[in-house]
């Protein structure tokens, strides 16, 4: 079991690292901005403003950051394409979590043959890089951004079934296990009461790389012009838009590339502080 | 080696026979078929170009069919481009892709490898922290901002360099688009470089060949670069993943024939044979560079030899 | 005799997080041409640094002062192309764990054969002549077929030999040997003894052996340096010391080699306590909390290495053993 100072002790260490916290606070004020921010300003997502049409920020009509081709608001914009990639994001990473977890815990708890077919079906799904299984699924599930997501999700569960097998493997040779399957506690509970518990650490540690992760993979559909369709947006078609327009209004590129790489170094900030947290004695 | 070698691709084949299986299916089970696109068809020219393109068969009948034609070379008719087999555009996509590809992976090696030397033996003085930052910069940034910001930068802003488009003989083109996708390499390969060579630094061996009087470069050279370069080499693997995945960015975004942008166009417009041709060519070079990897550690490392 | 090396004042510090950590406290050592000096300590007692030291291949946090003179010319703060044209030439070293000192990629042809093409000019070809002879030289067998051969073929024991081989390529005046024979088991130590035995009748080279093991020492030295805590303690021949040793800490020392003629249920004699690990500059000898014999200045002032009349003993002790002088 886990010693019951373990989470606390974590806690503690993670608040010490200065660049976790400062940027869990501006993820925090991201986050909020995001979520926020398209209700408190004048201007739809979708709207087009037909008096500014890819104007460079300024103060006239309150377009802060300028506008799109369009004339849309590119502050609302970016703030609600934040919204879609952050929530795809956490959805996916849900996903790519469960389906994750059940996969490493069934196979490592399995063990045997069982154990050896589902690791290689790991095994062969790593040898092509994430990103082309995706794409072959946003072919058969079209643009259903629902499905996208599960489909993201679906892909990225590889690592985190690998991690979790792993743990699950080293934990059944543990005496409490043993415990557990003398009294004749069916594997279900064993697995959901013993095993996950104590594998809650490696899997928040990996949780923390999968979500940034996922924030990519969005955003490189999205850009291809696989993700999120028009008039939707997400941190990654914005770039597209942006890559487009860049010539003349490279504002439109900038802003959300911007946040986007902000994004990413504070939840990889926060990732390393919570990894330095909760594993001290792994070496960055 | 060879016969390593062979066994190696051998034992390829059935991971590429899963890859092909599921992606097949998986692509079958979608609903609506490749000419949902047009504009609607009357049903009668659509059930004839079904069963034109054999889609009107049961699916394991298409799916022998499709592994008929792998074997013959024949990745199937593009649904989309109706006057090219996929074979074609695979055979005018791969040229360009794998050079891009190469000419990367080469500048990535190229520049990452001395840099991090530098910063090994200039270790905790400032040109190694000044590297070592630009190095993490480089991580964090993805491809689909550092490539849009380049072109922007170089090409828009300074005119030095054409931003997009592609001319064979032309080395201009080349430039922003191989940089582009050889930056995180660059970045990694350089931190991975400084690590391992400030590691083989205080080694043994290296305090034996210092003690026999050999001057520092041939000490570095001769004796710390090969073992230093292993880790290096290892990471090959992973960065031909992330060139695969980095080439999509980068030559949708530079228009680029390469294969990339036509497994992006063939996913837009639901060419299931592009995708599967692609996919299945992309997974292939994917093995094929894991053997070529490993081929080269043995080669590096005589501790690792393969027969 | 003629004084091949001489070291004077010699300390070694190391740069640690907690402050620094002083390894060797002020050593003053000579040693004569074609001698074999035993340098004898357990681990943390400065023996290995101080010779990584003389021979310039300290680890990066390491900071020397001091002087260390191969016949007259000073090696410590030379430059380093200077040192390079007298290491591998006139003063070679070997190391503890021959599978970690061997360059792994590098045939030992090509490992033997760099100090010649590097030092003497020599030609590949000639090179590769002598560095057979000198495998054949420390008894390697199939030499010619172990010259073209990685480190990893080899056995623990040919690896050892194979780094005293290299170590001869340039002909030294003096051969360091630190731990030759600690990570190899007994019956290689024997072999690798008789090896230096022969060597030192075959040729004039001197030998510095390091090492923490008594046994070795015996039919090999002719005098033996005490370290402890970075300083030496004791110098003696090496009958005179084995048969009356003065400082309490050899004493310990010789009392705690098992000894087979001793009843077998006697309790092994260990010496309590720990050797310091910063000892900074406080003041005392180091030892007084370990030593059976100590006095109340022992704490507070230090004491200092006091040769004896004909000036082949000496002692760092405010109560030795009393000299015996022979009748």
């Amino acid at each position: 079991m886990t010693e019951p100072g373990f989470w606390r002790d974590a806690g503690r260490r993670l608040r010490g690292n200065r660049a976790a916290t400062v940027s869990a606070v501006v993820l925090l004020i991201i986050a909020a901005a995001a979520l926020l921010g398209p209700w408190l300003s004048p201007y739809r997502y979708d709207e087009l403003d037909w008096r500014a049409l890819a104007s460079a920020p300024t103060l006239e009509h309150a377009h802060w950051l300028g506008t799109d081709r369009l004339g849309r608001d590119l502050l609302v914009r970016t703030l609600y394409g934040t919204r879609t990639s952050l929530l795809i994001a956490l959805l996916a990473s849900a996903v790519s979590l469960m389906i994750g977890v059940t996969w490493g815990t069934v196979a490592g708890y399995a063990g045997g043959r069982l154990d050896g077919a589902m690791m290689r079906l790991v095994d062969i799904l790593y040898s092509l890089p994430y990103i082309f299984f995706v794409i072959i699924l946003t072919v058969v599930f079209g643009r259903n951004i629902v499905l996208l997501f599960v489909a993201i999700g679906a892909v990225g569960w590889l690592t985190m079934a690998r991690i979790v097998r792993g743990q699950t493997l080293s934990l059944k040779r543990r005496e409490f296990i043993e415990a557990a399957v003398a009294l004749g506690v069916p594997p279900r509970r064993i697995i959901t009461r013993h095993i996950v518990p104590n594998i809650a650490g490696a899997v928040v540690v990996y949780t923390t790389l999968l979500i940034p992760q996922m924030i990519l993979f969005e955003s490189f559909l999205s850009f291809l012009g696989l993700g999120v369709q028009e008039p939707l947006a997400s941190l990654g078609s914005l770039i597209a838009e942006g890559a487009t327009e860049m010539e003349s209004a490279p504002w439109i590129l900038i802003v959300p590339a911007t946040l986007l790489v902000l994004l990413l170094t504070c939840l990889n900030f926060i990732g390393d502080g919570l990894r330095d947290a909760l594993d001290p004695g792994a070496a960055a | 080696m060879l016969s390593y070698s062979l066994r190696r691709l051998l034992g390829a084949i059935p991971t590429l026979l899963v890859i092909i299986t599921l992606t097949f299916f998986v692509m079958r089970i979608a609903p609506g078929g490749p000419f949902d696109q047009e504009q609607t068809l009357p049903p009668q020219i659509r059930a004839n170009l079904q069963a034109a393109y054999g889609l009107d068969q049961p699916v394991h009948v298409q799916y022998l069919r499709y592994l008929r034609g792998l074997v013959r070379g024949d990745f199937g008719p593009s649904f989309r481009y109706r006057d090219f087999t996929v074979t074609e555009l695979i055979a005018q996509g791969l040229p360009v892709s794998l050079t891009l590809g190469i000419a990367a992976l080469a500048l990535a090696l190229a520049v990452g490898v001395p840099l991090g030397t530098v910063a090994a033996l200039r270790h905790r003085q400032p040109l190694d922290h000044a590297l070592m930052f630009l190095a993490i910069v480089g991580i964090a940034l993805p491809s689909l901002v550092v490539a849009p910001l380049l072109a922007l930068l170089f090409g828009i802003k300074l005119h030095w360099l054409p931003v997009g488009g592609w001319e064979p003989g032309s080395l201009r083109t080349l430039v922003l688009p191989v940089v582009a996708l050889s930056l995180p390499l660059i970045a990694f390969v350089s931190r991975l470089m400084r690590a391992s060579l400030l590691e083989i630094l205080s080694s043994g061996f290296i305090r034996t060949a210092r003690a026999k009087g050999m001057p520092e470069r041939i000490v570095i050279l001769r004796h710390a670069l090969r073992p230093a370069l292993l880790p290096v080499v290892s990471y090959l693997g992973p960065a031909t993943a992330a060139l695969l995945t980095g080439s999509l960015v980068v030559e949708t975004l530079f228009n680029i024939p390469g294969m990339g942008r036509y497994l992006v166009q063939g996913a837009l417009n639901r060419d299931y044979t592009l995708v599967m041709g692609m996919v299945i060519v992309y997974a292939a070079l994917t093995l094929l560079m894991n053997l070529v990897v490993d081929l080269i550690y043995g080669a590096l490392d005589p501790r690792i030899r393969h027969d | 005799m003629s004084v091949l090396l001489e070291i004077r004042g010699l300390h070694v510090d190391f740069r640690a997080r907690e402050g620094t950590v002083r390894a060797v406290d002020g050593v003053d050592l000579d040693l004569e041409a074609g001698e074999c000096v035993a340098i004898v300590g357990e681990s943390g007692s400065g023996k290995s640094q101080l010779f990584h030291a003389v021979m310039g291949v300290l680890a990066a946090r390491g900071r020397v002062r001091g002087s260390a003179r191969l016949r007259g010319t000073e090696l410590i703060g030379c430059s380093r192309s200077e040192l390079n044209r007298i290491r591998g030439a006139g003063l070679a070293m070997i190391f503890q764990d021959p599978m970690t000192s061997l360059t792994p990629h590098l045939s030992l042809e090509r490992q033997i054969g760099e100090v010649l093409v590097w030092h003497r000019g020599w030609r590949k070809g000639a090179a590769r002549e002598r560095a057979l002879e000198l495998l054949e030289r420390v008894h390697i067998g199939d030499a010619a077929q172990r010259l073209l051969q990685y480190p990893h073929e080899l056995s623990g024991g040919m690896r050892q030999r194979a780094m005293i081989a290299m170590a001869l390529a340039g002909e030294p005046t003096l051969l360091i040997a630190d731990e030759p024979t600690t990570a190899l088991d007994v019956t290689i130590q024997a072999q690798l003894l008789d090896l230096f035995r022969e060597l030192r009748r075959t040729t004039q080279m001197a030998l510095v052996l390091i090492t923490h093991d008594l046994g070795v020492v015996a039919g090999l030295a002719d005098r033996v340096a005490v370290m402890y805590a970075g300083r030496i303690v004791e110098q003696a021949g090496i009958d005179e010391l084995f048969a009356r040793p003065r400082h309490p800490y050899t004493e310990g020392l010789l009392r705690a080699v098992p000894r087979l003629d001793a009843p077998v249920d006697r309790e092994l004699a260990a010496i309590p306590g720990q050797p310091p690990m910063h000892r900074g500059d406080a003041p005392g000898c180091a030892f007084v909390s370990r030593c059976a014999a100590a006095l109340a200045r022992c704490a507070t002032d230090d004491p200092t290495l006091e040769f004896s009349a004909e000036g082949r003993r000496a002692v760092a002790c405010h109560n030795p053993r009393a000299e015996v002088h022979p009748a």
